[in-house]
């Protein structure tokens, strides 16, 4: 059981470093796959017990099967190298050569119980955030050879440890960390202090060099329709008592002016838990939002942040990323919230500007995270 | 008062007195061979192994039940740690485990871990595969183990064993009898360190540079326990106290991956029992029986290191109960079985760490069954039909734990569990047996209403539902002379329905749900070859082939997690009567997959061990020493990649039962012993 609650504790990821590259122009995403993209998608059987690797191509087809993985896998997409993370129950790192998936360019250990949650290149060091580590591990490129870390405790929290979660690549070229920062003597875990951090790693020295207090138990992604700030979404999951805790928001982060804007979204008048935002350079985007037992995406208009609620489903819903044709993919997995909403398993394609929405796209085992390959 | 001695006719009734599952119904006067029940004497699939303090020091309660046909043993790691069997394919919790009859897990409301039971303390163990004796009340799916304390006063035995990984363990059997009074006294302590070297190859399939061999930490475990019984009374009216404690204190330390320095575990359980075997007449025999069962166990993570988020909390369970067995032989050729059973169960869960109490949960349940065993033919055929009936009623909670809002009308339910059996012995030496019929195992409280935390509850969820047939043989030589033996094969076939599963229903909470259909089909053998007392040959076969049917191409037509496609158990011992004795063991076991999607499998395996006994002279202390893992297998050979036909290179993952719990090497445990010379 503790290996499932293990699993269970990673939140899916959100933190999609492929940059959207589309005019924001109507991309006819009721077809499921226009656009020659191909989806990476990390699957998970219904009952996780079982993960693996899968691809949906430009043309519609499946291919399931090719790489086992943990039950709480995160795939990512840096330049033209796919990043197969298995998070706590194996902790691993696997550099893919999206043309030849028969065996990793770079496959890599972060330690027993380190947790790897994202990872990017800078320059040829891959940067590797860990959620149970105090620092963020530094691996040649080339060979996956250790190359040293970043101490992070400074930014810890009380207990030691600052949870490094997602890292984005930011205009200037740098990475940007954001650091959780959750108290988790108890569960749930929440934020130690009401507040977490963002970190830029300079790429030229491979140091950390700046450091910004943002909101409680921060995730960035960037920002779809504007590649100079950075997406912060902020907010813890649960209350003490397991109810849903509406203390979050959606903000914009400027690293070269190093300001964090006023709350664009708040967790509070939106009535739901921020979850997955996959958006276009036009400014819409999809949105992922959940009351812990059944899940809703919504539209979301990134000018007003004015949110459009679409059909609620008993779905779970993992990851949510954006094509360059402007498609929004999101995972759906079959949930169990018996509200009487429909479950829908699959992949979605859904098209921002229109808020519309094509069938779902079956994998043998469900999607759970999904990168893009453009 | 010594019993009348009844003749042939009236002993074959009595002899199904011994379906009364314990000590309390064997009185060391009557009829009751020393042996228990034979295999070749009832319709069932059962095996009857030996225990007590003389087994090879290498051995606990896990790996004799595992080296019998139909049982599958699973493992987190060496000697002491946690141990379930697993009967013909099914869950842990599919079986039963009885302390002489009184239930360890009714209902199979959790996996009863074997390591906590030490093998001095009793007789024998009886493992039912599938239909058990209507005494048990059982409608297990998978079948009971029922372990035996010696029916006869005991000569005293002390032994003490020591071996690899800090391993040390001491044990005492004291029976005495005096005129109508009769005792057991037994006494087990464990210590282990648990550190032994395993193979870890930090997950990484294609870097073999950061392969390593690290040693098991925080893997200790100290475990004492004591079994106490007294009999007094006469023959009529025999009365059967019984105690038996364990406490034990482990440290827990995690899958490979996520290995833990301080988590632990402290398990304190208690169960008292008593009963009165009244012996009405010759063919009516009533057992009366009240026990009390208590556990505690006690869960420190505070730092977090096995469970997200520090845990301490305290989870204390109670079951008292009654029962009454009652078997009736009104003419020669019927035997009639009875139980009524009830039971009220408490459940309460205490955090420590917010110092708060989360209230209790209770349960009462009830079971009433009723058998016979009908004999044609002069007894060579016996047909045994047996009915069962199950209640559960959860309204004792009161409302919903943690939801406050009244308990629904599916808390309270009744379930009749048919069965039937034919045994058919057109010879002494043959035995043809057949069952079928239906089991059951209810949701337990937890499943049903949750644990406030990351557990949801389902209180809508359905039983465990299964049907099963079976059909046998058992040969045993016919014949006088130096070479005797005996073969049985068996070939049986369940379905399971709504098998009960934990899913992810949102972020961080999981919820039970009713999943899918499977069917197990088993294929037994076990060949017993005994020459004078000089070789001894024990084979088992266990060919089992499941599928899931659930229609999700994820999971269809799957064969079910933890289930070896084959597995072999050969035993010889060569022996030096009453000098010594050498045995070696070879175990093999088949492909298993570790999860229902069948991705991951620990690939097939072959372990050997050795063990020797010496008595230098009677009756002064024996030497028994064994090797376990004889050839230090550590890891097992897989492909790469298995999802890839084009990538057959292999390489070393862990040895392990439980994925992510390495099992360990070569283990050395050597005992001294002494027992008392017989009386004269």
């Amino acid at each position: 059981m503790w290996l499932f609650l293990l699993l269970t504790a990673c939140e899916p990821a959100v933190k999609d470093t492929a940059a959207p590259a589309d005019t924001g122009a109507d991309t006819g995403a009721d077809t499921g796959a226009d656009g020659d993209h191909t989806v990476v998608i990390a699957t998970v059987a219904g009952d996780f017990s079982a993960g693996q690797l899968a691809t949906l191509s430009a043309d519609g087809t499946v291919t399931d099967a090719i790489f086992p993985t943990t039950t709480d896998p995160v795939v990512e997409v840096d330049g033209d190298r796919v990043i197969l993370l298995d998070r706590s129950s194996e902790n691993t790192v696997r550099v893919y050569d999206p043309a030849d998936w028969s065996a990793p360019l770079v496959e890599l250990s972060t330690g027993d119980g380190s947790n790897p949650q994202d990872a990017a290149f800078c320059g040829d060091v891959l940067v590797v955030s860990t959620y149970a580590g105090t620092s963020l591990g530094l691996y040649d490129g080339a060979t996956g050879l250790a190359r040293g870390a970043l101490d992070l405790s400074p930014y810890a929290d009380a207990d030691g440890v600052p949870e490094a979660d997602a890292i984005v690549r930011g205009a200037d070229g740098h990475l940007y960390v954001s650091l959780n920062k959750l108290d988790t003597s108890a569960l749930p875990w929440t934020s130690a202090d009401g507040s977490g951090t963002i970190v830029r790693v300079d790429c030229d020295t491979v140091t950390i060099t700046e450091d910004w207090t943002v909101g409680p138990n921060p995730s960035i992604s960037p920002h779809p329709a504007d590649p100079n700030t950075i997406l912060v979404r902020t907010g813890d999951y649960y209350n003490d008592d397991y109810s849903v805790k509406l203390d979050g928001a959606l903000q914009t982060f400027d690293p070269v002016a190093g300001t964090v804007s006023e709350p664009l979204l708040t967790e509070a008048a939106f009535g739901y838990n921020l979850g997955s935002l996959a958006g276009n350079r036009g400014g819409h985007a999809m949105l992922v939002a959940d009351d812990a037992y059944s899940w809703t995406v919504f539209c979301l208009d990134l000018t007003t942040f004015e949110a459009t609620p679409t059909t609620a489903v008993d779905s779970f819903i993992g990851d949510a990323v954006t094509a360059p044709d402007g498609t929004a993919w999101i995972a759906y997995r079959q949930g169990y919230a018996g509200s009487g909403a429909p479950v829908i398993a699959g992949l979605v394609a859904w098209n921002p500007e229109t808020c519309t929405s094509g069938d779902p796209v079956s994998t043998l085992f469900p999607p759970y995270s999904l990168a893009i390959v453009p | 008062m010594r019993a009348r001695l009844p003749n042939e006719r009236e002993a074959r009734p009595l002899l199904h007195l011994l379906l009364l599952p314990c000590a309390f119904a064997e009185d060391e006067l009557t009829v009751s061979p020393a042996t228990g029940p034979q295999p070749g004497s009832t319709a069932a699939s059962l095996t009857v192994l030996p225990l007590g303090p003389d087994l090879p020091p290498g051995q606990d309660l896990a790996s004799v039940v595992d080296s019998a046909s139909g049982t599958t043993v699973r493992r987190l790691g060496g000697l002491g740690d946690f141990s379930a069997v697993s009967l013909r394919g099914s869950t842990f919790r599919q079986v039963e485990v009885f302390l002489d009859g009184l239930p360890l897990n009714p209902d199979g409301a959790s996996a009863v871990n074997l390591s906590e039971l030490p093998v001095s303390a009793f007789d024998r163990v009886e493992i039912y595969r599938g239909m058990a004796p209507v005494a048990f009340g059982s409608g297990a799916i998978g079948g009971v183990l029922n372990l035996v304390t010696p029916p006869r006063a005991v000569l005293a035995t002390v032994g003490a064993r020591a071996g690899s990984f800090g391993t040390f363990a001491t044990s005492a059997v004291v029976g005495p009898k005096r005129g109508a009074v009769d005792a057991l006294l037994a006494i087990d302590q464990l210590h282990t360190e648990g550190d032994f070297p395993y193979f870890d190859d930090q997950g990484t399939e294609y870097t073999l540079l950061d392969d390593r061999t690290p040693t098991r930490v925080n893997n200790a475990i100290d475990r004492a326990s004591l079994l106490g019984r007294v009999r007094f009374g006469p023959h009529a009216a025999r009365v059967t106290l019984l105690e038996s404690f364990v406490g034990s204190h482990q440290e827990l330390p995690g899958p490979i991956s996520a290995a833990s320095q301080t988590g632990s575990l402290g398990t304190v359980r208690n169960l008292v029992g008593a009963g009165v075997d009244v012996s009405a007449s010759p063919t009516l025999r009533v057992l009366p029986q009240a026990w009390w069962l208590w556990r505690q166990e006690v869960f420190d993570d505070r730092d977090a290191a096995i469970g997200v988020g520090a845990q301490h909390t305290r989870d204390r369970s109670g079951t008292v109960g009654g029962q009454t067995s009652v078997v009736w032989a009104p003419v020669t050729w019927v035997t009639g079985s009875a139980l009524l059973r009830g039971r009220h169960e408490r459940y309460t869960p205490y955090d420590l760490l917010a110092d708060t109490d989360d209230g209790d949960r209770a349960r009462t349940a009830g079971v009433a069954a009723l058998g016979a065993d009908l004999r044609f033919w002069d007894d060579r055929v016996t047909v045994s039909p047996a009915a069962q009936v199950e209640l559960l009623d959860d309204r004792a909670i009161g409302t919903v734990p943690w939801e406050g809002v009244d308990i629904p009308d599916a808390a309270v339910g009744v379930w009749p569990t048919p069965r039937i059996g034919a045994l058919v012995r057109p010879w002494p030496w043959l035995s043809l047996k057949g069952t079928a019929g239906t089991y059951l195992r209810v949701p337990d409280l937890t499943e049903l209403f949750g644990d406030r935390g990351t557990m949801q509850g389902n209180p809508a969820l359905l039983p465990e539902t299964g049907e099963a047939w079976e059909v046998g043989v058992r040969a045993e030589a016919p014949w006088e002379g130096l070479v005797q033996g005996s073969v049985d094969a068996a070939y049986a076939r369940r379905t399971v329905h709504d098998l009960i599963a934990w899913v992810q229903n949102s972020q961080q909470t999981q919820y039970p749900i009713n999943v899918g259909e499977a069917y197990v089909r088993s294929t037994e053998a076990a060949v017993t070859v005994h020459v004078g007392g000089y070789v001894t040959s024990q084979s088992n076969l266990t060919w089992t082939v499941t599928r899931n049917l659930l229609p999700d191409p994820a999971y269809a037509n799957n064969a079910l997690p933890g289930i070896p496609d084959l597995e072999l158990n050969q035993a010889t011992t060569v022996r030096w009567p009453e000098r010594a004795a050498l045995t070696h063991t070879w175990s093999y076991t088949g492909l298993t997959f570790t999860d229902t999607a069948n991705v991951g499998f620990t690939a097939p395996r072959d372990l050997h061990a050795l063990a020797l006994e010496l008595t230098p002279v009677p009756g002064l202390p024996s030497v028994r020493a064994e090797v376990l893992n004889l050839f230090d297998v550590r890891g097992t050979a897989v492909d790469r990649n298995p999802l890839d036909d084009g990538d057959d290179t292999p390489i070393v993952r862990p040895l392990t039962d439980f994925s992510g719990y390495p099992l360990p090497g070569r283990t050395v445990m050597v005992a001294v012993s002494w027992t008392e010379p017989p009386r004269k």
